[in-house]
């Protein structure tokens, strides 16, 4: 049997490790409050990038916090939550690097490609336990850009981050 | 009479004894409700843009213990970014212009290894479209909705969306070697496959709260 092994570029391998702190902490009977946060690193293949740049970071980074509210009923384990997350991607361009000419848009470009993305998430999530324990859980979110830079409000709400606006779907289906 | 007021008595009592071992139970019945610990695992959304799209990331893992499970996870997003050269110190000229919607989704399935520890593997499916491909809900992220919405508070066209024209698609990168990087409409950008595990570790845990930390390798 021939595997297609030159489909497989190994140039490409990378690396990653994530740290994730959570708790989730019992309101009232039907409420609890979820908060977690989030730390990654990656490594990335110096032999190969997205954009074939010549100043690029071998490491990049995401850092991100959750809050979520958890609603339940006594009488049923199916779950409802509403979370709010708060994310930061770094980029792998070095902005020290590089420096864009021209009008604002020319900067704002210049700003998503070597600052990476920042972003508030808002999302729902219903988990649906069947007799046998298993679940099922649904989950939507939206995503917003901002920037995270508390001295100049209006640079929160412009945003200038290469996705503007993104959205999820998921769907789980979990045997315990 | 003294026998019928024995009887009454005797009524009295056991319906007070039947109540109060109902009101027992009841409470009973709350107790085991309140020790199924009210905890939700998130999916863990990904982010998406012309930068990261080929790269690994993980989403936030909220989940106490490894379980066996197949998930589904689609994300997307409108990346828009003016074809602009990033001027480098060394001379060099990086050339970037993305018009597009991203998008990343991904099958991921979990196993427990043991109480613990948890393996998984993702396979992906990274894509570029002018209008989205695979996420039924791409119609967010389209141009039209999105300047439609900025409208609504104020703010018309500040990217210049509606005058370049709605739903036009540009994914080009020119690297410092002059070398052109560029994608066509509806197309697979990459196939990634992700290898990991997670370990769980319980800090706490009572009748009102858990604490855990999660972490992967991957």
């Amino acid at each position: 049997m021939k595997l297609p092994l030159e489909a497989i570029n190994f140039n490409n391998l990378e690396a990653g490790f994530s740290l994730n702190v959570l708790s989730t902490k019992r309101i009232t009977k039907k409420v609890s409050i979820t908060s977690a946060l989030h730390g990654s690193m990656y490594y990335h293949n110096e032999s190969y990038s997205n954009n074939h740049a010549n100043h690029e970071s071998m490491f990049s980074g995401r850092f991100g916090g959750l809050l979520g509210i958890n609603l339940h009923k006594l009488n049923s384990k199916n779950k409802a939550s509403l979370y709010l997350t708060l994310n930061r991607i770094t980029s792998r361009l070095k902005s020290q690097f590089y420096q864009a000419y021209g009008e604002k848009l020319n900067r704002l470009a210049y700003r998503a490609a070597t600052k990476g993305n920042e972003y508030f998430e808002i999302g729902m999530n219903y988990d649906l336990i069947f007799k046998n324990q298993n679940a099922l859980t649904l989950e939507l979110a939206v995503r917003e850009d901002l920037v995270l830079n508390l001295k100049n409000f209006d640079d929160i709400l412009q945003g200038r981050n290469a996705e503007d606006f993104g959205v999820f779907l998921g769907l789980r289906y979990a045997v315990p | 009479m003294f026998t019928m007021k024995y009887a009454l008595l005797t009524l009295i009592l056991l319906s007070i004894s039947k109540l109060f071992s109902q009101s027992g139970q009841t409470r009973f019945y709350i107790q085991l409700h309140t020790l199924e610990f009210p905890h939700t695992s998130y999916l863990g959304s990904e982010s998406v843009t012309p930068f990261i799209i080929n790269q690994i990331q993980t989403g936030l893992n909220t989940r106490i213990k490894p379980v066996l499970s197949c998930s589904v996870k689609s994300n997307s997003g409108n990346a828009l970014v003016h074809n602009t050269a990033l001027v480098s110190k060394s001379g060099g000229i990086l050339s970037v212009a993305y018009d597009a919607i991203f998008e990343k989704n991904i099958v991921h399935i979990s196993y427990p290894l043991n109480t613990m520890l948890e393996g998984f593997v993702e396979i992906g499916v990274n894509s570029s479209s002018e209008k989205g491909l695979y996420n039924p809900l791409s119609w967010l992220v389209r141009d039209k909705f999105i300047e439609n919405v900025h409208s609504l508070f104020g703010k018309k066209d500040i990217y210049e969306r509606k005058s370049m024209g709605y739903d036009r698609f540009i994914n080009k990168t020119i690297n410092e070697e002059g070398q052109l990087r560029t994608s066509e409409n509806n197309s697979v950008l990459s196939t990634p496959l992700v290898l990991g595990c997670n370990y769980y570790l319980k800090l706490k845990k009572t009748a009102r709260n858990v604490v855990n930390i999660n972490t992967s390798i991957l």
